[in-house]
């Protein structure tokens, strides 16, 4: 090809190739402004993220503080409580002391020690031994409660029949319900209904319920019911009573409430059996709640838990173990096995066993009784002194088998935190090892 | 310390409180409002140093109050830290986003305010 | 002959009432406020029962106890304990110890009469 062709093929040439430059000029313009576009976001999402991460820091330090400030709080709440309990404590010694003197000056007054009285002076004498004893029930109950929320009641537990104890307040109503021509029904199970508990405490929940039930009841009947279910006694007292009012029901076992003394008369109320009574229930690790409607009567019902002997002895030695880490001390666990049981009678082992179980109750509240073996559990106690103490019982119980003339054997071992066992699994462990299971 | 301080809240007890430990920490210069109109006039008349602004304010909020403070001064304007009762990591963004320079917690020893006032001036 | 018994209180209330109690119930009774003349009139006196309260100035009811114990007058008459905090332990170590009754305060009277008539070697009048 010619110069001249070459210039003309590049001339018609150029067109093209400006027209794809510019294209490409374009294209990288749009580039670089997509570009810049794309930078400008990244660097919006970043400060975007750096707010986020600001405040998101700031928040975690704030609540790291308010964290702090709820421990803080929390102390001062529990110190105020403790505070409190020992108030009511030492405030219902206090005034117990003065209230006794008054009742028994009263008492011996009226019982004629001091002369005859006129039947005007012995009525109002009788006023003021009435509203003493009501003063007395006040505090007891204030102490009941205070103990109650400091944790410091200890349950005296033990295989007791229900049915005996609902036996023995409703006898003890007897007298106020013919009074009263009221009827008090039982419905009671032919046969046992047995469980772990602190006889004194069913007792003085059925007496509260029982005479809430009379305070509240104009005519009618007072209905106290046992039932013996596989795992647990459930009992119920109601009435044909006026009745508890929807919105008070759920009120009905805090403290201090009373709705409307009945115009009945009789022993006036403190505002706290209810509360105590289903403080008492809960340590038991039982269930009470109240069903009613107004005019239709009232029912109260509460269940308290079945644990075998084993289970119990588990939660003693737990929470033993707990005080324990919490820097109260060992744990010790006495055990006493009984051998040599063929061709004793049963009356003669029973009666072994609740010896045993006497003298062990001298030491500790948490006895377990099964079988063939007792079971104390001795909080707070080291290894040294509870070889002592099993020694000392081991020395009554010997007296004991030689005096009544009973040819059978009682062992007895000392297990202890930390030597013989750390967990409760370990100590339960060692026990069954000695016992056989 | 020749700092002035605005503190804005609607709560007397808190401001009793604030101003308290305020003091104590040696800042005796101390302003008050009680509502959001109040604060923000306030801050554009005395000129404080630093504003401490509650987040709950009748008919407002300290981030509104924060706004307009930022929108009266530029960049030139006081510190600002937004104090509550009641921490939400949505608020605290949102305290960022109006210009704040701190967000903190309000407790019954206002360790975290004097803390955050003593780093701002 | 009526029984003679000791009563050592500090609080004259008490006292007054216990021994109001016993009277009514044909008890000669002779009072002490304090420890040491506690002591004092036991050794003068002899009575058939004596009931102590645990705190009292000038020794308490424990420290009386001991000390009687060791005078061959006095070391045979029944002693028993009154006291405001009653608690097992110590209610256990005192009967271990030899007394032959514990009243706790507030008392009832029904219960002390009964805890007399006890260590008195008396019947159970029903």
């Amino acid at each position: 090809m010619s110069k001249l062709q070459e210039k003309d093929k590049a001339k018609d040439q150029l067109p093209e190739e400006i027209s794809a430059l510019q294209k490409r000029t374009q294209e990288l313009q749009d580039l670089e402004s997509r570009y810049k576009s794309l930078e400008e976001e990244l660097q919006k999402t970043k400060n975007e993220l750096e707010t986020q991460g600001w405040g998101l820091e700031k928040t975690n330090q704030a609540i790291k503080v308010l964290y702090k400030e709820l421990e803080k709080k929390n102390k001062e709440l529990q110190k105020l409580d403790q505070l409190k309990s020992d108030f009511v404590s030492a405030v219902s010694h206090e005034l117990r002391t003065p209230l006794t003197t008054i009742r028994e000056a009263i008492s011996q007054i009226l019982d004629g020690i001091l002369g005859k009285i006129t039947a005007e002076q012995r009525e109002f004498l009788s006023i003021c031994l009435e509203d003493v004893d009501r003063l007395k029930r006040i505090i007891d109950n204030l102490l009941d409660i205070a103990k109650l929320e400091a944790g410091k009641i200890r349950l005296k537990r033990e295989e007791a029949d229900v049915v005996i104890l609902a036996t023995a307040v409703s006898a003890a109503f007897y007298p106020k319900a013919k009074s009263r021509n009221l009827e008090i029904r039982e419905d009671f199970p032919a046969g046992k209904a047995v469980a772990y508990v602190d006889k004194d405490a069913i007792i003085q929940v059925f007496t509260n319920l029982v005479g809430n039930a009379f305070k509240f009841t104009q005519s009618g009947y007072v209905d106290i019911s046992v039932r013996d279910e596989p795992a647990y006694v459930e009992c119920s007292v109601s009435d044909t009573g006026k009745g508890i009012s929807e919105e008070d029901l759920p009120k009905v076992f805090a403290k201090f409430q009373q709705f409307g003394q009945a115009g009945g008369p009789g022993e006036k109320g403190t505002g706290l059996g209810l509360s105590i009574s289903k403080g008492l229930i809960e340590l038991h690790g039982g269930k009470i709640w109240a069903e009613s409607k107004i005019k239709a009567g009232t029912k109260f019902i509460f269940r308290l838990p079945k644990y075998t002997a084993k289970e119990l002895f588990k939660e003693y030695v737990t929470k033993g173990l707990k005080e324990t880490t919490a820097g109260k001390g060992s744990l010790s666990v006495l055990v006493f096995s009984i051998k040599g049981v063929e061709g004793v009678d049963s009356e003669k082992m029973n009666a072994v066993l609740q010896n045993v179980d006497n003298l062990a109750r001298r030491q500790a509240d948490a006895v377990v009784k099964d079988a063939q073996v007792i079971l104390v559990v001795l909080p707070r106690t080291q290894k040294e002194e509870a070889l002592k103490v099993a020694e000392r019982m081991q020395g009554k119980i010997n007296e004991y088998l030689s005096k009544e003339k009973i040819r059978i054997e009682i062992s007895s071992w000392v297990l202890s935190y930390p030597e013989d066992g750390e967990t409760e699994k370990q100590i339960c462990a060692k026990v069954d090892q000695i016992t056989g299971g | 310390m020749g700092k002035k301080i605005l503190i804005i809240d609607d709560n007397e007890d808190d401001l009793l409180i604030i101003r308290k430990y305020l003091e104590r920490a040696q800042y005796n210069e101390i302003i008050v409002a009680v509502d959001a109109a109040e604060g923000v006039k306030k801050a554009i008349e005395e000129k404080p140093d630093l504003v401490i602004s509650d987040t709950l304010l009748p008919g407002s909020d300290g981030f509104e109050v924060c706004r307009q403070i930022r929108k009266a001064f530029g960049q030139a304007g006081p510190k600002i830290i937004i104090m509550t009762g009641s921490i939400d990591a949505v608020d605290a963004v949102k305290a960022r986003k109006v210009g704040a320079d701190d967000y903190c917690a309000k407790t019954s020893d206002c360790v975290p305010i004097i803390e955050a006032v003593k780093r701002l001036i | 002959m009526a029984k003679k018994i000791l009563i050592a209180d500090d609080e004259p209330h008490v006292l007054q009432l216990i021994a109001s109690r016993l009277k009514a119930n044909n008890y000669d009774v002779i009072a002490a406020q304090d420890g040491l003349y506690a002591v004092k009139k036991a050794i003068e006196a002899k009575p058939d029962l004596i009931i102590l309260d645990i705190k009292m100035p000038a020794g308490g009811g424990v420290t009386v106890f001991e000390n009687l114990r060791m005078s061959a007058d006095t070391m045979m008459i029944p002693i028993i304990f009154i006291t405001a905090y009653p608690n097992e332990e110590l209610r256990d170590k005192l009967l271990q110890m030899g007394a032959a009754g514990f009243i706790s305060k507030p008392f009832d009277a029904e219960d002390l009469l009964a805890q007399v008539r006890k260590a008195l070697g008396e019947e159970q009048v029903k």
